[in-house]
């Protein structure tokens, strides 16, 4: 098996790895959003576990929260519910959205075997305004997480979960820019199946994989394309299965900007001789969530990723309900228009429904920037 | 552009009546200070309002436009409206009317008092993220300066932790120091007064919450919303002491009397979710099996059931930012459900009618929540429906009354009546 099905293997059943480990008598702490710190968890012993759905349709959590709410969120409650999610000692959530705020609520009263956290983080970033009150929050989660490990999280510690932590987005950065490459080696897919994976592996493990990966693939040998190059937006994607079929329509998917892909790794965490300081700077860099302000800085980033990646058009990919990014859509789509690259704005279900249609509108898209 | 506007009833007591003609005034202040070339700020109603009071600043409340569209029975025009400015149907409903309302081509004659060309904006993530996303569109619209008001959520209850209330007093210091920076004066002094009224108000709303308690409930529930939003919406030479003394002397008057709205009152209502206000005779309807709506979200979301103690005028922002974290509004549930709680205790409620928009991005899950909670503590039932009383495409009369009628005779079945 080549490095790289194993790591598809592991995208498939994200749960086994975190299952393993429990196994081995660690504790996991299941995590949600991006303004949380996983070095903060890492450097506690547990390992991070950020949480993934399934694309079957919700059942239990249908008793909790109405249909017409946010269906990754539904999902993932449905895994909590069913006892899927048995294996977490814990769950931290980040200032997000409406819904995750509304998971914590319901996370608190219907799941009482796995406490949550909420890390309060400000929606205002990047100046300095934010920054005792973030500080003193990351201090509190990091209090919270010595509490549900058990023990102390040291500065070093800290310092040695950064790094490692550095290590991986290093390497995941190195394995986007093969993405500039005409062709690319690898696919959309491929992408996303290896950062859900990397996100999910201890690690100190995903590192060595990463590397092994590195070489596979730039001894692949890729058939030329030319389909118009596309860049992928949304929220998440937790299934590869949309990605796969713009691929399969002629698209060549050369970047994604997704809550769990290249959102996760995209910026690295600055020296400082506090690392929390260091982690808070980091955090507060990554205006990269349509829940955060300025709403600026994240379209600025996306139009970077068209120009680094050479882009000649995008399909921005709504989770139905998912609010941030449907206020966001049409601002992000004049912008990227107003640079002449075409657009796309797909309302698209978490299990899969309606892929028949989704994938004629992908389909006519294709066609018309193929033109 | 002009179109047939929905029939809106009339108010029972004389005091909001003078309310309803004082908040209609205040549209033309708008157009004064347009005129006078001041600039107009798009805000909301739940932002903290002394500061807007105690700066003169000409504001134009982009929710509170949106609701009337919906009142007024025009709410599938300005939808679409905003729906072609590629906002989906999916996003809360008051926020594209809003949003609609301020981008369209054409506006309605209606909306020529209330409604002028922004200069600012200013934003804001409390309670939800439409608040936080859909005034972008305005800005995108007019291309102006915007300030973001960036509220932390409240897991911490009534016990803030001095961070949170540090934080969020330098993001109002920040609304401050951007409304002097476009063209507006501040004073401390003038906005310790604003603070100062505003509690001295909310102790005379604590009374008049007090004669709302009483059975028979002394005033409809139309007339309850409209007197809900008058603390906001009322322009300055109206927003007195005097007509909210007058208000609760009326309610008292009628509690004295033992005067009710209706009369045999069998059952006590609450109303949690966004009211119907394409069809806001819906609210006086349960009267016609004796039943009443006591108490309505709105009472808390503009600020109604705000504890004067909560504010000092000798720390103005600091107060203020304490009131706006502890409101049931802000996220997380326990403030929510503790006011719902109590609600339901002290208003005597017998039921609660527990709605939800398709729309709406803050409410869902806080329906089971609610239900659990107020089940718990007082034995009082809920039920959970599905009402867009906002967007009039989606709005089914029929069904609605079904609900309600169904709810009332099963209450009234319980009841034993």
């Amino acid at each position: 098996m080549s490095t790289l099905e194993r790591l598809q293997s592991i995208a498939q059943n994200p749960a086994r790895v975190a299952e393993r480990w429990k196994a081995d008598g660690g504790k996991v702490l299941g995590y949600r959003c991006l303004y949380l710190p996983e070095e903060i968890i890492w450097a506690a012993g547990m390992l991070p576990y950020p949480l993934y759905g399934t694309p079957e349709p919700v059942g239990l959590a249908d008793a909790y929260f109405q249909s017409c709410t946010c269906e990754f969120i539904r999902n993932l409650f449905d895994h909590a519910l069913s006892d899927r999610l048995a294996f977490l000692d814990g769950l931290a959530l980040s200032n997000t959205c409406d819904v995750v705020r509304r998971l914590y609520d319901m996370w608190s009263r219907h799941v009482p075997a796995t406490p949550v956290y909420l890390v309060n983080n400000p929606q205002k970033l990047l100046g300095e305004a934010n920054r005792d009150y973030f500080m003193e929050e990351l201090r509190r989660f990091r209090a919270r997480m010595e509490e549900i490990a058990g023990r102390e999280i040291t500065d070093d510690g800290l310092r040695d979960a950064i790094a490692l932590h550095n290590r991986t987005r290093a390497l995941l950065r190195e394995l986007y820019a093969l993405r500039e490459q005409d062709p690319p080696p690898l696919t959309g897919a491929e992408a996303l199946e290896i950062c859900m994976a990397v996100t999910v592996l201890p690690a100190d493990h995903a590192d060595g994989l990463l590397t092994e990966l590195l070489a596979e693939l730039r001894g692949r040998q890729v058939e030329p394309s030319d389909g118009p190059r596309i860049l992928v937006t949304g929220s998440m994607l937790d299934h590869p299965a949309l990605i796969r079929m713009v691929e399969e329509e002629g698209g060549v998917v050369v970047i994604d900007d997704l809550c769990n892909t290249s959102r996760t790794f995209w910026h690295r965490v600055e020296d400082d001789p506090d690392p929390l300081t260091a982690l808070y700077r980091f955090l507060n860099s990554r205006a990269l969530c349509a829940c955060m302000h300025p709403v600026e800085a994240r379209i600025e980033h996306v139009l970077e990723l068209v120009d680094t990646y050479r882009v000649d058009a995008a399909i921005d990919f709504n989770l139905k309900y998912c609010h941030p990014f449907l206020y966001e859509a049409p601002l992000l789509k004049e912008r990227l228009e107003a640079e002449d690259i075409p657009v796309t704005v797909l309302e698209v279900g978490h299990d899969l429904s309606g892929h028949g249609q989704l994938r004629t509108r992908i389909q006519a898209f294709i066609e018309m920037v193929s033109v | 552009m002009s179109a047939e506007l929905a029939e809106i009833p009339l108010p029972d007591l004389k005091v909001v009546e003078e309310m309803q003609l004082g908040i209609v005034s205040r549209f033309g202040e708008i157009q004064q200070a347009k005129a006078a070339g001041k600039p107009v700020v798009w805000a909301s109603v739940v932002m903290p309002k002394e500061i807007f009071q105690a700066m003169d600043v000409a504001v134009v409340y982009g929710d509170m436009l949106g609701a009337y569209t919906s009142i007024y029975g025009l709410s599938a025009r300005y939808c679409q409206a905003a729906e072609e400015q590629g906002l989906s149907r999916d996003v809360c409903a008051v926020h594209r009317c809003a949003v609609g309302m301020a981008c369209a081509d054409e506006r309605d004659p209606i909306f020529d008092m209330s409604f002028a060309v922004p200069d600012l904006a200013v934003g804001s993530n409390f309670p939800c993220m439409s608040m936080s996303r859909s005034f972008l569109q305005v800005v995108r619209k007019y291309d102006i300066p915007y300030y973001f008001l960036d509220a932390p959520i409240n897991p911490w209850g009534k016990d803030l932790p001095r961070h949170a209330v540090r934080y969020y007093a330098d993001q109002l210091q920040g609304l401050i120091d951007f409304l002097v920076a476009h063209g507006h004066t501040y004073d401390r002094d003038k906005l310790a007064e604003e603070v100062a009224f505003t509690k001295a108000l909310n102790a005379v709303l604590e009374e008049v919450n007090t004669y709302k308690q009483a059975v028979p409930m002394p005033i409809k529930a139309y007339d309850n919303v409209i007197a809900s939003t008058a603390p906001i919406a009322l322009p300055k030479e109206h927003r007195t002491l005097g007509i909210f003394e007058r208000y609760r002397d009326e309610l008292k008057e009628r509690v004295e009397r033992g005067h009710g709205v209706v009369e045999n009152e069998r059952l006590r209502l609450m109303w949690i979710g966004m009211p119907p206000l394409c069809d806001f005779k819906l609210l006086n309807y349960p009267e016609k099996h004796g039943a009443v709506v006591v108490k309505s979200m709105l009472e808390f979301l503009t600020g109604f059931d705000l504890d004067p103690e909560t504010l000092d005028p000798e720390e103005p922002l600091e107060s203020l930012a304490r009131a706006q974290l502890v409101s049931p509004a802000n996220p997380t549930i326990e403030q929510t459900l503790d006011y719902f709680t109590r609600a339901a205790a002290d208003y005597r409620v017998d039921g609660v009618i527990n709605v939800v928009k398709r729309s709406c991005g803050l409410l869902p899950g806080m329906q089971r929540l609610t239900k659990e909670a107020i089940f718990e503590a007082t034995g009082v039932p809920s039920m959970i429906f599905d009402l867009d009383g906002v967007d009039v495409r989606e709005y089914d009369p029929e069904a609605t009354k079904a609900n309600l009628d169904a709810f009332v005779e099963t209450l009234l079945a319980r009841k034993g009546s």
